[in-house]
């Protein structure tokens, strides 16, 4: 049955020229399983991103039929097709493995007794059961990979589409993915469409492949098909092939060799027929010293905790060494402590470079990212060195050097983080894991990058699962095993040596042709050249953005709303203030309407300052009105007044002002909770508002260096000018509560939800349309002080004084004023330094996103 | 306690804080005081920091301290400072009181973090504010996926300069800054595809549903009928006058017959925490053998 049809189906990214896709045509019929290969840029996640759900933004032409049905745009289509992503970590929303396995479903607004029968099915069908309440940052890359296949199965999809989604995981992580997919295409016939470049593993699987070249279909049918497909024209997917196919491929073969056994067969028939031909062995490394030498190190992260290092002893000389070992082996580990940046607890670690610099050791994390901090890529190289243009174009980077470095593509982002650390001057280049995600022509480039490092005798370390890529570079190899280095050889020796943990190169020459372990000798003993395909400098077209977030206009805050707000907001504090009678003034009593007036007044204001657009409501859709609607208005208007007027007729007592206060403090938390509610938030604006928060709270433990540094009011302040004033207030608010579920719980939560949040909601209100850093520094500053100090003094005077006196309670904010004025420094220092990087970041990301207009 | 539903667990928290800190008899507080030590000491109310308690009585002491010098009313005086205020008898008797409350109020509040975890606060929340309680998941799950992304920052920010080991606490604070805005930049960048796969998920597409694995068991009915009961009992008693106290001008405490009730209630309200956790331990005794356990 015809489940997918693409009729001359076309698209193009609103930011380009060319278009991604050209007329596809292409029918997808139940219970295939389908593999979808193609280079980096050639349409393959453009084209299932097309399936899933027709973007809204850029141009598209000709029609995706869903079922028989047109697709319309911006439906999603959970409960027909899954989608899963290369990327591990930022596919999973929630905290632990139960609640984002229930994430789907409640999405689609499952019933709960059809969700929890669901859930236990799933989890037993994926093996996950053991794991149901364990933390999603405690798991390993493969397990939330297979997390996030079983969360879309929950929706009992019929169709699943991934993306890339081994580029992350380790070989036996992939090997296990790759089961549980054939699983679910053959126990419960879902349709498997898979985009991916690891293609040993699923040509054997896999029942149909589909060749993308250029957003064109090249070739479309089995997978012995796609091979000679790829033979005929010498495509650069060819290198993507494994070891077996190649040689078939070589060899005209016409039955291409999917496996190691056939492969070896064929081979080793092969060999004793012709002969085994010379092949270019590996030159031995030219200098012997070494450059970097650990003696029995000893390393753990806890103190009780295991050591994840034990009496791990290496030598490194120059040239480019791989150490390779499995998942949580200590291999990321190991290159922190080669830069110094973890301390040993035993052992000595000894560097010599030519500069004798602890320094010279340069670290390329996983995500390149992490190693920018400016706003053009000129400006990146700049920091680090006044010779911008020779490393531009040492790298071939000077086309891109009035880029941003985060727009850039993957490959390029890769090779400008290096040539940063080069520009910096690092004779020690540590890459973790450097081809995760890359394709054929990509790693080629990086390979051509590494023996030019080589070539200026730099040492290169790399940790990597990726053995190919290890086998072509590197010099010498190192396995990692239980903490210590097992097997330190170089390469040739390694691979020979190792039976398991070795190329299908050397698996299949093994016995046969001594000192064989990459493809291209393995072609050159049975007779062929490797054929050398033109490989074209990689570029991502998709997006040049960057200007166009400078371009963004905001719109104003109409002065009458904003007037609402700053009225509403001080006079709601100063009739709070005098109804607690710590001043002199006293609320009048009678008539006895007049307290209530009062109260309602400034909330009203804020209400009305506040709501989303109250002036565009003629184009909007009437919508009838909705408890939550309801809920708000009654908090607002009318339960706080109630409870301030009958709580100081009706409740008597020393403890009076407490339970008033404490009750009007939940009302308006409830109030702005419900407003979020009501406004629906948008999936963009939820993810970052949680980013945001994360970082607030993990900055408290961050931060433990320097005392009563809190950057929860920073962040808070950002949010708000960046967001709109309900975000900083909900940032402020929900760091607070989440910060205390991890310390601790106490009278104070509440308390701390509501200043904070004031902080964040005011620096909404009053920066919405300036950026002024330091008119913020100086509102991060009272605010501290006045707002958050304000009124978490007054709170706890509150909370612990029996009897309130004006007296006692100014005791209280004078006690608490020291550790205040250091958190109003603090936070003012924070905006200072890093505010407006910050606010540009949220503000770009913002419009990327075309969120919070 | 663990075991009970959020529901319940909660009405049993509010209506213990709430009693607590309204009410200022001074046997309803020492019973409740007790029963929050006797929980605490029964230690199987999670690991509870010593440094924490510790900070959090030093508070109570504060406040405790600061109402004797700064309260003037009562009749006797005991002490008369040299600014003009006194220490009175009354103040005295009161702020002891006080202090009780206050620790039975930390005390009970500890417990909770073991007993009202999060993942029932999450349910508590999840029913009324769905995006908010997604927002809080969700938070929970950046937080320690930030940390990493901090630490991997830190290490390769280190050799470009930005050393939060370095000297000097200025340097060390610009580090950390740096270091924290580019983390967090990469945090935001990435938040950006977490949105993208809740879209693909179904994330706005209808009405969310809410998941929960707890059910209302018999104990939870018990727990709840116990709560009513005791908050009607001891709010109908203070405000009939059965039970009644007074601290100024003179210290005095009204027990009637019909109020005693009142207290024994409370009394086994309060132990109900303390009930659970023994009658579970000796059921385990039971059918695993004392001597093994």
């Amino acid at each position: 049955m015809e489940q997918i049809r693409l009729d001359g189906f076309c698209y193009r990214y609103s930011d380009t020229d060319s278009h991604s896709l050209k007329s596809i045509n292409l029918n997808i019929n139940r219970g295939e399983f389908i593999v979808l290969c193609g280079s980096s840029g050639s349409g393959k996640s453009t084209l299932l991103g097309c399936i899933k759900a027709l973007p809204g933004a850029g141009e598209y032409d000709g029609e995706i039929f869903l079922f028989g049905e047109k697709s319309q745009k911006g439906e999603y289509n959970a409960e027909k097709i899954g989608f899963v992503s290369q990327l591990p970590d930022e596919q999973c929303v929630c905290d632990t493995v139960g609640a984002e396995l229930a994430f789907a479903a409640e999405s689609v607004g499952m019933d709960n007794s059809r969700m929890r029968s669901r859930i236990a099915q799933i989890s037993l069908f994926f093996g996950l059961e053991q794991l149901m309440s364990r933390k999603i940052s405690q798991l390993s890359g493969g397990q939330k990979q297979t997390v996030a296949l079983a969360s879309v199965m929950v929706a009992k999809p019929d169709i699943i589409l991934l993306d890339e989604p081994l580029s992350q995981l380790s070989p036996i992580a992939s090997a296990e993915f790759v089961a549980l997919l054939s699983r679910i295409n053959s126990e419960l016939g879902v349709t498997v469409v898979i985009a991916e470049h690891h293609l040993n593993l699923l040509l054997s699987v896999c029942k149909r492949a589909i060749l993308l070249d250029k957003g064109e279909i090249l070739c479309d049918g089995t997978a012995a098909k796609l091979v000679s497909c790829l033979a005929k024209s010498a495509h650069s997917m060819l290198c993507e092939m494994p070891a077996g196919v190649r040689l078939s491929a070589a060899a005209n073969n016409p039955s291409p060799l999917f496996d190691i056994p056939s492969a070896r067969d064929w081979y080793s028939q092969h060999i004793e027929k012709e002969g085994a031909k010379p092949f270019d062995k590996d030159l031995p490394l030219e200098s012997n010293d070494t450059v970097v030498e650990l003696k029995n190190v000893f390393f753990r992260y806890e103190r009780d905790g295991e050591d994840i290092l034990k009496n791990l002893s290496l030598k490194i000389h120059g040239g480019i060494t791989a150490i390779m070992g499995g998942n949580a082996a200590g291999k990321s580990t190991l290159l922190s402590i080669i830069a110094k940046t973890e301390k040993l607890q035993r052992g000595s670690i000894k560097i010599n470079t030519e500069k004798e610099l602890a320094g010279a050791v340069g670290y390329l994390p996983q995500n390149p990212a992490l190693l920018f901090c400016h706003d053009t890529l000129y400006e990146e190289l700049l920091s680090v060195s006044s010779d911008t243009k020779k490393t531009a174009e040492l790298f071939g980077l000077s086309h891109l050097l009035s880029r941003n470095a985060l727009d850039l593509s993957g490959g390029e982002r890769q090779r400008a983080a290096i040539a940063k650390l080069y520009a910096k001057g690092a004779d020690i280049f540590l890459l973790d894991e450097p081809t995760k995600g890359m394709d054929a022509a990509r790693k080629q480039e990086l390979s051509q990058l590494l023996s030019c490092l080589k070539s200026e005798n730099k040492t290169v370390v790399i940790v990597s699962h990726d053995m190919d890529f290890c086998a072509e570079n590197a010099d010498e190899c190192m396995l990692l095993f239980d903490g210590a280095i097992t097997v330190s050889l170089p390469a040739a020796r390694f691979f020979e040596a190792n039976e398991f943990f070795t190329t299908d190169s050397a698996k299949i020459a093994c016995g046969k042709v001594e000192g064989v372990y990459k493809l291209p000798q393995l072609l050159q003993t049975a007779g062929y050249t490797p054929e050398k395909t033109d490989f074209k400098k990689y570029s991502d077209g998709k997006y040049n953005g960057g200007t166009k977030a400078a371009a963004e206009k905001k719109k104003r805050l109409p002065p009458l709303r904003k007037a609402c707000l700053i009225s509403g907001g001080i006079t709601l504090a100063a009739v709070l203030l005098l109804s607690t009678g710590i001043t002199p003034l006293k609320l009048p009593a009678s008539p006895a309407f007049l307290p209530y007036i009062l109260l309602c007044l400034p909330v009203i204001l804020l209400i009305f300052g506040s709501a989303p657009s109250f002036k565009s409501f003629k184009g909007r859709q009437k919508r009838p009105p909705r408890i939550s609607d309801i809920t708000a208005a009654f908090v607002t208007l009318i339960a706080i007044p109630f409870t301030a007027v009958f709580g100081t007729m009706y409740i008597s007592g020393e403890r009076k002002l407490l339970i008033i206060s404490v009750l009007i403090l939940l009302e308006c938390l409830a109030a702005f909770f419900i407003s979020f509610e009501q406004k629906k938030p948008k999936a963009i604006e939820i993810a970052m508002i949680a980013a945001l928060c994360a970082a607030a709270v993990a900055g408290r433990q961050i931060f433990f260096m320097l005392p009563q540094f809190k950057p929860v009011a920073a962040i808070a302040i950002i949010s708000g000018a960046a967001l709109g004033a309900q975000s900083g207030f909900m940032v402020g608010a929900v760091s607070m509560l989440a910060s205390n579920m991890l310390f601790g719980q106490g009278m104070w939560t509440p308390w701390q939800m509501l200043a904070m949040g004031l902080v964040g909601f005011f620096a909404g209100v009053i920066f919405k349309n300036r950026g002024n850093l330091a008119l913020m520094s100086v509102y991060a500053f009272i605010s501290a002080i006045v707002l958050y100090g304000g009124i978490m003094n007054i709170s706890s005077a509150f909370m612990y004084l029996p009897q309130i006196s004006l007296e006692s309670v100014a005791a209280y904010v004078m006690a608490g004023l020291p550790l205040d004025v250091i958190h109003a420094c603090s936070s003012a220092a924070f905006l200072l330094i890093i505010g407006e990087p910050l606010i540009c970041r949220c503000i770009r990301i913002r419009s990327k996103f075309g969120v919070f207009s | 306690m663990k075991a009970l539903h959020p529901f319940s667990a909660f009405c049993f928290y509010a209506a213990v804080i709430i009693i607590t800190a309204a009410v200022q008899h001074p046997l309803v507080l020492l019973i409740s005081f007790f029963s929050a030590l006797l929980f605490v000491l029964l230690g199987k109310c999670g690991k509870i920091s010593g440094k924490a308690v510790l900070s959090a009585v030093l508070v109570c002491i504060f406040g405790t301290a600061v109402n004797l010098l700064f309260n003037n009313e009562g009749q006797t005086v005991l002490i008369r400072l040299s600014c003009g205020n006194a220490v009175t008898l009354e103040t005295a008797i009161y702020s002891a009181f006080a202090f009780f409350m206050m620790t039975a109020l930390v005390l009970w509040l500890f417990t909770t973090g073991s007993c009202f975890g999060s993942d029932k606060l999450m349910y508590l929340f999840g029913r009324t504010f769905p995006s908010l309680g997604l927002l809080i998941s969700m938070t929970m799950r950046f937080i320690p996926y930030f940390a990493k992304r901090f630490k991997e920052t830190a290490a390769a920010q280190k050799f470009l300069g930005c050393d939060i080991n370095g000297k000097g606490v200025k340097n060390k604070l610009r580090a950390v800054l740096k270091i924290t805005s580019v983390a967090l930049s990469a945090s935001l960048e990435n938040a950006g595809y977490t949105a993208q796969s809740m879209k693909y998920r179904g994330y706005g597409s209808t009405k969310r549903s809410f998941y929960s694995v707890y059910r209302f068991t018999k104990r939870d009915f018990a727990v709840v009928t116990l709560t009513l009961l005791c908050v009607a009992a001891t709010v109908s008693a203070f405000c009939t006058g059965l039970l009644s106290y007074g601290y100024y001008p003179v210290f005095k405490v009204h027990t009637d017959a019909l109020g005693i009730p009142a207290l024994l209630l409370w009394g086994a309200f309060c132990l109900i925490p303390c009930g659970i956790t023994l009658y579970d331990e000796i059921k385990w005794r039971r059918s695993h053998g004392a001597n093994k356990a």
